[in-house]
């Protein structure tokens, strides 16, 4: 089974999210989690991947933009267009208080 | 293969480019204003709508053509969908088309007073300058997708 964590980057709170998912964020302290902050790999615009579960659950990141609240609609539809199921592919948008804000704030030059 | 033609309301400009495909539209000849609202989903889509994937048709080549409307996701819907086909291992069975690179202002402008204010008697009229200004444009990335259909 594949999940994806849609937020408006791949490498903010959707990593985040993914991680929390799997069961290995032991810190608060984010900015030692690969991928976190890396705006090089979110640019890329392909899914991250973060990793497999106990279960054996791979698990992915993706920054959708601002409005990554269609993501998990349009996988969807794709996922049943090709005759997958929910067991194969998940996909779930996370936001966090301040998601746009965030968003704009990320994309400004240093 | 499954082709998915997108721009922001999956009304317009993705709905044109389908029919076009579809070969609904003559290429060579921008439609009539009563053609053009004749189009299954042309200037008609809802709110609700967006964030869904839906069929226009299957092409003379047996392709099946769907419209997208992605709001401002511009090329990451494109990303996203060739992504998760990978991830599906069905990369090789659709092409993800961005229309929003052959969009004019008159059909952003038209397309928003139409849909978004629901403005009709204004908007359209508008929308169909901007629509019979951006036809060949639109025309043009139809057939570099088709071309890229028998690849």
């Amino acid at each position: 089974m594949n999940v994806i964590f849609v937020g408006p980057t791949g490498v903010h709170h959707a990593l985040i999210a993914a991680h929390i998912f799997m069961g290995d964020l032991h810190s608060n302290d984010y900015r030692f989690v690969e991928h976190y902050d890396d705006k090089e790999a979110d640019l890329k615009g392909d899914l991250l991947y973060v990793g497999e579960d106990a279960n054996g659950v791979k698990v992915y990141a993706f920054g959708a933009g601002a409005n990554y609240e269609l993501a998990p609609a349009i996988i969807a539809d794709l996922r049943d267009l090709f005759g997958f199921s929910e067991e194969e592919l998940v996909a779930r948008a996370v936001s966090i208080p301040g998601n746009l804000l965030f968003y704009g704030l990320n994309y400004l030059p240093p | 293969m499954k082709i998915i033609y997108h721009c922001y309301g999956g009304s317009h400009s993705s709905v044109l480019a389908a029919a076009l495909h579809l070969k609904m539209l003559d290429p060579a000849r921008p439609p009539a204003f009563e053609d053009m609202m004749l189009l299954p989903y042309f200037d008609k889509t809802r709110n609700i709508d967006f964030g869904t994937i839906r069929h226009m048709g299957t092409d003379d080549l047996g392709h099946e053509v769907y419209v997208l409307g992605k709001k401002n996701m511009g090329d990451r819907c494109t990303a996203m969908i060739m992504s998760v086909a990978r991830l599906l291992g069905v990369e090789h069975e659709v092409i993800a088309v961005n229309c929003m690179s052959r969009v004019n202002l008159f059909m952003m402008i038209g397309g928003f007073i139409s849909r978004r204010l629901g403005w009709t008697t204004i908007g359209r009229p508008i929308l169909f300058r901007g629509t019979r200004d951006a036809f060949r444009n639109i025309a043009n990335l139809v057939e570099i997708t088709r071309l890229k259909t028998m690849q």
